[in-house]
């Protein structure tokens, strides 16, 4: 199933150059858990017996900090951009960078900004580790250290998860990791870290046939090729709903109404009565409870699915669909999965449902120009793949027949050549980086000097990685009444919320809890295993209490991708995590779009 | 008497629970305590120095198995090409005193009645017969398992058949090699108790605890995955136990 994922544009180093480097950082990856290329956790395990030193940076003490690590160095979450700007501190203080790289491929002018704010000449803040240490929980010797062991470990392979981009300036982090990688010459160079982390690539993995469903080209200006604009930002779909009323009573501006909901001022305003799904959406969108009352108002809600998902319980009407895995054909980026069985009951692939409602609409010209009729569908279906895969056979020099490969689709060929990474023709042949300045920029001219209001990020976002205490964060002033951090992390028997109703893993492999510290737990009576209610002003649920040294003092965890399970008080008994999140205060403090927040000040109590 | 077993690798070991799910799908094994392979996941220590523990839980086929003379009913026998230990399914119903010798629990049972029907890991002896691996084996995604003639993976990886916190070998001489966890090692320093002290605080809201034994003083039944049991008092707690809080 994981390789399902691997379609997914993504680069990163191939897997065997992790054993180019001297020190292996993972911050706030957890490859055991959540990561695409599942060779990923093996290869670690060959880099650790190798003798690569490994730190683990983590607000919990996960299998990658039993497993890989050297040493676990526990973190508050929300605060990792000051842990890295104490670094860079040290870095830049104690000329550690890799001084002839960056006047090489750095643009200096960016630089000296970050630097002037990193080292306090820009906000009179100097981001020294006893700064950061405030705020992280990490002590300042720790970060020093840690800071100088990175930049002498030349190359470091530093891997920051993209869980910490889920929460709010979530691109902060993104962007100080990268800066980090920036200064200390690690960007397209064996053993170095290039980009942000998710899984070590495979060498030579295959790209994918692409099945050709139109077989001319579609018209620039009409549907995905053309230039629809974006009306709002997904997670903000029920702001776009609920706050529509207010604009309609003179209550709210246009503009303002816009640049909450992720819409450029100048835009037309969403005016949403219908909704199509085709995905397990409520579940997995910030503010459960502000969704269902958006959903209350909506005419029509189709849904199309294979499960009854707490988000098709609203549906009007569910168009059943076949399982890709086993009633369709597909290519899923390097994998195939051939057609298995015929579809059970009325089920139908989205396809053609999507071909039928064209036909309806006067649009199968656009859409589905080879449809001839139902009758036709699977063979159509089979006649595409076939091509597909015959054309990318030849072009490839592969001659397995289309029949043998069904009947076993699995190609292996010899990787031969050098070890591949990002960023390598830049850094060995001179390139230019695709920026305007042809180098790495830290700091965005664009992002300066655009008004972002007028577009569909609703207003501004820093220029450059700098540090603001997130909202429904540790050092948000709601704490007092709200005063335990909850995160969300992926789990790890299911994907987001697919297989959450799968009893093999459900019931036989995990308990959906709520990780609690010893700490908090003893403060609250409550013992592992209690029932515990957890809540703030936007949502509750009702589970078991996982009692644990596995956690930061503060942060309790509660995994995403729970089936919401309310019961007849619309107390959610399953515990699904977005319950908990605001979408709210994102928007008064926040341009429209952005990182997703998943994070909460929540409360837990014994229930 | 050929002599096959498991190797498992508890350093490489994420407690991932691949081999325990394939065992279930290749065995036709339904949802709930009829685990033929355990997966325990538990933790020692106190925050920060902490760590998780991951068990490997099979049957062992065990040189000694102890089970077989326990057995009033005759109900288990080692077989002769692989030295799986095997259930007789004709005396399922009466295997009770045969699993209370078994010090790993490796006899697992569908209720809690006397008479409830007893299975047990097959080494997957169909697939041996088959040239495959036992389906754990060939699950599992970190190669942390390895199975063939004990002979072999003796030679391969030593003759420790000792992990923490399970009984000592020498009562039934398991077929199996361990390889334990690997030590911790500080590449930084980090100050415990000035950390115990940071995490207190935040600004100026009150601290989250008063004193650092409020996070490392752990009382009895606070926590429950804290310590291996490999033989629960009933179904219900061996299914319990044998999940993670992971997802």
């Amino acid at each position: 199933m994981m390789g399902a994922w691997a379609w997914i544009p993504y680069v990163d180093h191939e897997a065997p150059d992790i054993f180019n480097t001297k020190l292996i950082i993972m911050w706030g990856w957890d490859p055991t858990t959540s990561e695409w290329m599942i060779f990923t956790k093996y290869y670690l395990c060959l880099a650790k017996e190798r003798g690569i030193p490994i730190i683990v940076i983590d607000p919990r003490y996960t299998a990658s900090a039993e497993v890989y690590a050297d040493q676990w160095i526990p973190i508050r979450p929300g605060t990792d951009v000051a842990m890295m700007l104490a670094m860079a501190n040290v870095i830049f203080k104690e000329k550690l960078y890799d001084q002839e790289y960056v006047s090489k491929y750095v643009d200096a002018n960016g630089l000296q900004k970050w630097m002037d704010y990193v080292l306090g000449k820009t906000d009179g803040v100097d981001k020294t580790p006893e700064w950061a240490e405030k705020i992280c929980g990490v002590p300042a010797e720790t970060i020093r250290e840690l800071a100088r062991l990175y930049a002498k470990s030349k190359p470091c392979h530093l891997n920051v998860s993209w869980a910490q981009a889920r929460q709010p300036y979530g691109e902060n982090v993104a962007r100080a990791a990268i800066a980090l990688h920036a200064i200390t010459g690690n960007i397209g160079v064996p053993g170095g870290s290039s980009c942000l982390g998710g899984g070590l690539v495979a060498r030579g993995v295959y790209d994918s046939p692409i099945v050709d469903y139109r077989q001319k080209p579609v018209p620039k200006t009409e549907m995905w090729g053309g230039t629809l604009p974006v009306l709002y930002c997904n997670w903000k779909w029920a702001d776009a709903v609920l706050l529509r009323e207010k604009v309609d009573r003179g209550e709210l501006s246009k503009e303002e109404y816009n640049s909450i909901i992720g819409n450029a001022a100048d835009n037309p305003m969403p005016n949403l009565h219908m909704l199509w799904i085709n995905k397990n959406i409520f579940n997995q969108t910030v503010d459960l409870n502000k969704q269902i009352q958006a959903i209350m108002k909506m005419d029509f809600i189709v849904a199309c699915g294979r499960h009854m998902t707490p988000s098709n319980k609203y549906a009007d009407i569910i168009l059943p669909l076949t399982d890709v895995m086993f009633e369709e054909r597909h290519f899923f980026g390097n994998m195939y999965a051939p057609k298995i069985i015929e579809p059970l009951g009325e089920a139908k692939d989205l396809m053609w449902i999507q071909t039928q409602l064209a036909k309806r609409l006067g649009l199968l010209d656009l859409f589905m120009p080879l449809y001839t009729s139902d009758e036709e569908w699977d063979s159509l279906m089979e006649r595409l793949h076939k091509e597909a895969y015959e054309k990318w056979a030849a072009e490839r020099g592969i001659n397995i027949p289309w029949d043998e490969f069904k009947k076993k689709p699995i190609i292996r060929r010899d990787v031969v050549g050098e070890l591949n990474y990002p960023f390598k023709p830049q850094i060995r042949k001179g390139e230019k980086f695709n920026t305007k300045t042809g180098k790495i920029e830290i700091y965005s001219e664009y992002l300066a000097t655009t008004d972002l209001k007028k577009t569909q990020y609703g207003g501004p976002i820093d220029p450059m990685p700098v540090y603001r205490p997130v909202w429904e964060g540790f050092y948000d002033p709601k704490a007092q009444r709200y005063p335990l951090m909850a995160i969300t992390p992926h789990g790890r028997y299911r994907i987001h919320s697919v297989q959450d109703s799968n009893p093999w893993l459900s019931e036989d492999c995990y308990r959906h809890a709520v990780w609690i510290n010893v700490a908090d737990a003893k403060a609250r009576g409550v013992k592992d295993g209690d029932l515990v209610r957890v809540y703030n002003d936007v949502g509750e649920m009702v589970i078991p209490a996982y009692v644990t040294s596995r956690i930061v003092p503060g942060v309790v965890c509660i995994y995403e991708g729970a089936w919401y399970a309310p019961n007849a008080q619309g107390v959610d008994r399953r515990g699904c995590s977005d319950i908990i999140c605001h979408s709210e205060s994102a928007a008064q403090r926040y341009p429209g779009t952005g990182a997703w927040p998943f994070v909460a000040l929540v409360e837990v109590e014994k229930f | 008497m050929p002599q096959y077993g498991f190797f498992f690798d508890q350093s490489r070991c994420i407690g991932c629970r691949a081999c325990a799910v394939a065992c279930k799908d290749w065995n036709d094994l339904p949802e709930g305590p009829v685990k033929w392979l355990r997966i325990y996941e538990y933790e020692k220590g106190s925050f920060p120095n902490v760590r998780v523990h991951y068990h490997f839980i099979p049957c062992f086929h065990c040189e000694n198995p102890v089970c077989i003379d326990a057995s009033s009913a005759r109900g288990i026998y080692k077989e002769d090409k692989y030295g799986a230990v095997l259930i007789d399914p004709e005396k399922a119903t009466r295997l009770r005193d045969a699993a209370a010798a078994c010090p790993y629990g490796s006899i697992v049972f569908e209720n809690d009645a006397s008479d409830a029907k007893a299975s047990k890991c097959t080494m997957c002896i169909d697939r041996l017969e088959q040239g495959l691996l036992p389906a754990c084996v060939a699950a599992c995604p970190t190669r942390a398992l390895d199975f063939g003639p004990l002979e072999t993976l003796q030679k391969k990886y030593g003759v420790n058949r000792d992990l923490e916190d399970l009984p000592s070998s020498n009562l039934t001489k398991p077929a199996v090699v361990f390889k334990p966890h690997a030590p911790k090692k500080q590449l930084v320093p980090y100050d415990v108790n000035k950390a115990l002290k940071l995490l207190a605080e935040r600004n100026n809201l009150p601290p989250l605890y008063a004193t650092p034994d409020d996070v490392i003083k752990i009382p009895e039944g606070l926590l429950k995955r804290n310590k291996l049991v490999l033989k629960p008092t009933s179904v219900q707690e061996l299914h319990a136990l044998t999940k993670d809080d992971n997802a």
